[in-house]
């Protein structure tokens, strides 16, 4: 799993660096503009573009039908009834671009996820970092945490029953900071100083295929008696609009669909 | 994978995400507006209920069925059904009536619909022949649509403006019968009926026939690309040249409607030939082409008049003796789903249409003879063309049976006038064209019958019927031998628009496809002929010559002329030919005589394809009535059918109407 995360990672590195000097939400619009338009390029290539005319038009004519003969409930119902039919011979027109853009949607998501969707540890603000061993915690005095780049902020809390132990890091500067835990070492925060790099917001030492799509937690080698995974709670990046407070995802898929309709219509796509 | 996908579940790019929320948004509309619909019915069912209680008499039936076949032979039909080949019709004459039906004087589409619409003759509603003279300008105009530009102000001062608005009418005038069914509480739909075009206002849905206009604004005209230039000139289409591009491909740019400039907005169009079949690229479709076949609709897109106007078209490439490519397009139709000019009331029911059926010929003249007469399609593609046009009516005239149980359903097929016009010398016998029509128009008739119950009243009935047409009369070359049309001095011969006619010495000239007017002083701005008894005994004379003109061969060649004072009545009388000719059969108005043309003989061959036709004396080419019903059809009249059907529905004919109900005498009360 790891070369395959790392290589992903590279890769998504490579293609943002460009953005990197740019704050980080002029960086986001514009990944969201650009996925916009490939996604529906995508879209345009995959889909059976014929047929989706052919029952848009089909449905305009339905939905007319309905009006047209709104004073017969029998005629109304026979136009919804095949309305409804159409609507799901569309729907399962739409699959295939669904399947098709599923898995590379999924992964550009979440590279923005772990790139835009979280700031990096603040100076002298602490963050909780929560550790989950597999069997049993060791003994209190078996724990060794050791930080770089950040200071421990005790009590070291350990419940039992979890099988987890859970501290607070005060970061000493905006830099990447690096958590070692019974020989377990994963980063915290950003992996670089430009917008758009990878921020950790935990690790995993038993990774699934799964973890190719979440990027911001950071793949790492697994230690005889050392943690499964972490996380840490750090705070959602906020992008501020005209005074709204916007999420990443909201910047993303509000742009995304705006340049999505505006290239369905360059590119003249049914959708 | 989609199953464990969390955030990302719900949005998988912006394509399918779209249609996934609009699909959504459907079935909410779909949901609401049948509960509105329903939560409503009690309501208008209530309304509906008051106003057929109107009616005078108790209704015969729930509904009225009219199946119209434009140029049904009463006379083929019937020897058909002898012979057993129209089975359908004979079982609809066996349970009710089949007679043949007095058309209107002349024997014309536009003349004999109107009368039927409106159940008056041509004198009440103004429709005489396919053109009108325009007698202070001596140039044909459209008998039934009127198309200009007003200028309007809109606005408040300081804000005002002036602009041109294009406007639209009707001249068809009286009040269709199908009108008067709303206060009744009763729906109809009408599809197709010629001179319906703009569309009124009714309580139901209409589609307009004959006389819809194409693109360009004509009634018709097609474009033929080819690389070289066809050596005759050629009416009802234009011509543009291919010209071959680097890539070994063609290209070519199709003119559609006029711009502000007055210069065509057109679209260009690129052909590429592969293996044995050609692709087109147009308005950013791909169509492959077979050749000889034609394609399917194709939606073009024009900017013009600031906006942008679309239409749809057909393809059909052929190659030339060289090889090169000859691509022909049929006219330029208004395209049902954005139509540019109203076409149907409500004006998105064309849209309904085309969404549910698919796009659809508007053009009121859809069927394209003059392409075939001037040999731009072969006769198969006319007859592929004119048979898909068909089944884009019958789908039409379904939906209409399916969704309009109560009131009135109407719907003509122009198939049936378009086969017999390009294919009469062929005959009717098994395996002609006009065989196998009458035989799909008897299939439509079974078709019909099956889908109607028992409370519902069909009639088949065909404006005119046909006859042959191999000899043309060019009536101007006649006024103009026997001195009543006279040519500026040096002039032999007139193409169209009476260009050349020494109008001071003139008196009388036709126009149109049987009418002869005078040159009447007051009337037309160059008037000769003085009202009364000059213009009377002038009439007389010119009837009286004509009933004497003959073929070479002794041939009789005027079967009667009707004074337009004994034929018609009302107050568009006086807007008729003076005289009508009604010439025998195998004889009819000369081409260019029709538009204002004088020719160099009188009687001359008719070299066209277009070789049957209906527009001689109206009382050789009656058309057909049948009904599901018991009539009393002796001397029925066109005229008639708006009355019978009244009653049918329990309705009092108003006063104007001329017709009589057919039901017999005792059924009437």
């Amino acid at each position: 799993m790891g070369p395959a995360s790392a290589s992903l990672n590279a890769l998504f590195d490579a293609l943002l660096y460009p953005l990197g000097g740019l704050p980080a939400f002029w960086g986001l619009l514009l990944v969201s503009l650009l996925s916009g338009i490939g996604m529906i390029a995508v879209f345009k290539a995959v889909s059976d573009q014929e047929r989706i005319a052919d029952l848009r038009r089909r449905m305009g004519g339905e939905i007319l039908g309905i009006l047209l003969h709104v004073s017969s409930p029998g005629t109304v119902l026979r136009f919804a009834g095949r309305l409804i039919r159409s609507n799901t011979v569309y729907l399962s027109c739409l699959l295939k671009p669904l399947l098709v853009m599923a898995l590379p949607f999924m992964l550009v998501w979440g590279q923005l996820e772990a790139r835009y969707g979280a700031e990096g540890m603040e100076e002298q603000v602490p963050v909780t970092v929560t550790v989950q061993f597999r069997d049993e915690l060791p003994a209190r005095e078996d724990m060794l945490v050791q930080l770089t780049g950040a200071g421990l902020v005790p009590p070291l809390v350990m419940v039992q029953a979890l099988d987890q132990v859970s501290f607070r890091v005060v970061a000493e500067s905006r830099a990447d900071a690096e958590l070692l835990v019974n020989g377990t070492a994963a980063g915290i925060g950003r992996t670089g100083e430009w917008n758009g790099s990878r921020v950790l917001r935990g690790f995993d030492a038993a990774p699934s295929l799964w973890r190719l799509f979440t990027p911001h937690v950071q793949v790492v080698r697994r230690v005889s008696g050392g943690p499964d995974s972490g996380w840490y709670s750090l705070e959602g990046r906020d992008y501020s609009i005209f005074g709204w407070h916007w999420s990443w995802t909201a910047v993303f898929l509000v742009f995304s669909m705006l340049s999505a309709l505006a290239g369905a219509r360059f590119l003249r796509v049914r959708i | 994978m989609l199953l464990a996908a969390s955030s990302a579940s719900a949005y998988v790019g912006p394509g399918a995400g779209f249609g996934i929320v609009t699909s959504f948004l459907v079935f909410i509309n779909a949901i609401v507006v049948s509960l509105i619909s329903a939560l409503l019915w009690p309501v208008s069912m209530i309304l509906r209920l008051c106003r057929k209680r109107r009616r005078e008499f108790r209704a015969k039936v729930r509904r009225v069925v009219i199946l119209g076949l434009d140029g049904l032979s009463p006379g083929i039909a019937r020897e058909l059904m002898d012979r057993g080949e129209m089975p359908n019709l004979a079982r609809l004459s066996h349970q009710g009536s089949f007679a043949e039906m007095r058309t209107t004087c002349p024997g014309i589409s536009p003349v004999a619909w109107s009368s039927f619409q409106t159940g008056v003759n041509p004198g009440r509603h103004g429709i005489f022949d396919f053109l009108a003279p325009d007698r202070k300008r001596y140039i044909p105009t459209l008998s039934s649509v009127k198309t200009g530009s007003a200028t309007s102000r809109s606005g408040i001062w300081p804000f005002r403006r002036t602009a041109r608005r294009p406007f639209i009418s009707l001249l068809r005038r009286s009040r269709p019968f199908w009108g008067l069914l709303r206060r009744y509480g009763l729906r109809s739909t009408i599809l197709r009926v010629p001179i319906t075009y703009p569309p009124e206002p009714l309580d139901g849905h209409l589609l307009s026939g004959m006389c819809v206009p194409d693109l360009r604004g004509t009634q018709g005209s097609y474009t033929l690309f080819s690389c070289e230039k066809p050596e005759d000139r050629f009416t009802g289409g234009l011509w543009k040249e291919l010209l071959k591009t680097e890539g070994g491909g063609w290209s070519g740019e199709l003119p559609g409607p006029e711009t502000e400039e007055g210069v065509p907005a057109s679209v260009d169009i690129s052909l590429q030939r592969r293996n044995d079949r050609f692709t087109i690229r147009v308005c950013d479709h791909n169509i492959e082409l077979v050749p000889g076949e034609l394609s399917r609709w194709v939606e073009l897109v024009f900017r013009a008049g600031g906006g942008k106007v679309r239409g749809i078209t057909r393809f059909c490439v052929s190659e030339d003796d060289t090889g090169s490519p000859v691509l022909y397009a049929t006219a330029l139709n208004v395209s049902p789903l954005s139509p540019s000019v109203p076409i149907s009331h409500p004006v998105h029911y064309c849209r309904y249409l085309a969404g549910i059926h698919g796009p659809f010929a508007t053009l009121g003249l859809a069927e394209d003879t003059w392409a075939l007469s001037n040999g731009a399609i072969s006769a198969g593609t006319f007859l592929q063309q004119a048979w898909s046009i068909f089944h884009e009516r019958e789908m039409m005239f379904f939906d209409a049976l399916r969704n309009n149980a109560s009131g009135l359903v109407v719907c003509v097929f122009d198939t049936s006038d378009r086969i017999q016009h390009m294919f009469w010398s062929e005959g009717h016998g098994t395996g002609t064209p006009i065989n196998e029509m009458y035989r799909r128009m008897d299939g439509l008739v079974g078709e019909t019958m099956s889908r109607l119950g028992g409370r519902d009243m069909l009639v088949v009935m065909s404006d005119h019927g046909f006859t042959s047409f191999h000899t043309c009369v060019d009536l101007n070359r006649w006024l103009l031998e026997n001195g009543y049309l006279v040519l500026e001095d040096g002039v032999r011969e007139v193409e169209t628009s009476f260009k050349g006619v020494d109008w001071s010495r003139t008196r009388a000239w036709s126009m149109g496809l049987a009418g002869i007017m005078l040159n009447l002083r007051g009337r037309e701005a160059l008037g000769a002929v003085e009202p009364g008894i000059e213009a009377q005994e002038l009439l007389e004379e010119i009837s009286e010559k004509l009933l004497k003109l003959e073929d070479d061969d002794g041939t009789k060649v005027v079967n009667a002329v009707y004074a337009a004072g004994e034929v018609y009545n009302g107050p568009y009388a006086e807007d008729a030919p003076d005289l009508i000719v009604g010439t025998v059969k195998g004889y009819r108005s000369g081409w260019s005589c029709v538009t204002g043309g004088v020719g160099q003989r009188v009687l001359y061959p008719n070299e066209k394809r277009w070789n049957g036709d209906h527009c001689h004396d109206h009382s050789l080419v009656p058309g057909t009535l049948a009904c599901s019903m018991k009539l009393d059809d002796s001397g029925a009249d066109i005229t008639d059918v708006a009355p019978t059907v009244l009653m049918a529905l329990g309705i009092r004919p108003p006063f104007y109407m001329e017709g009589r109900s057919l039901f017999p005498e005792e059924e009437r009360e």
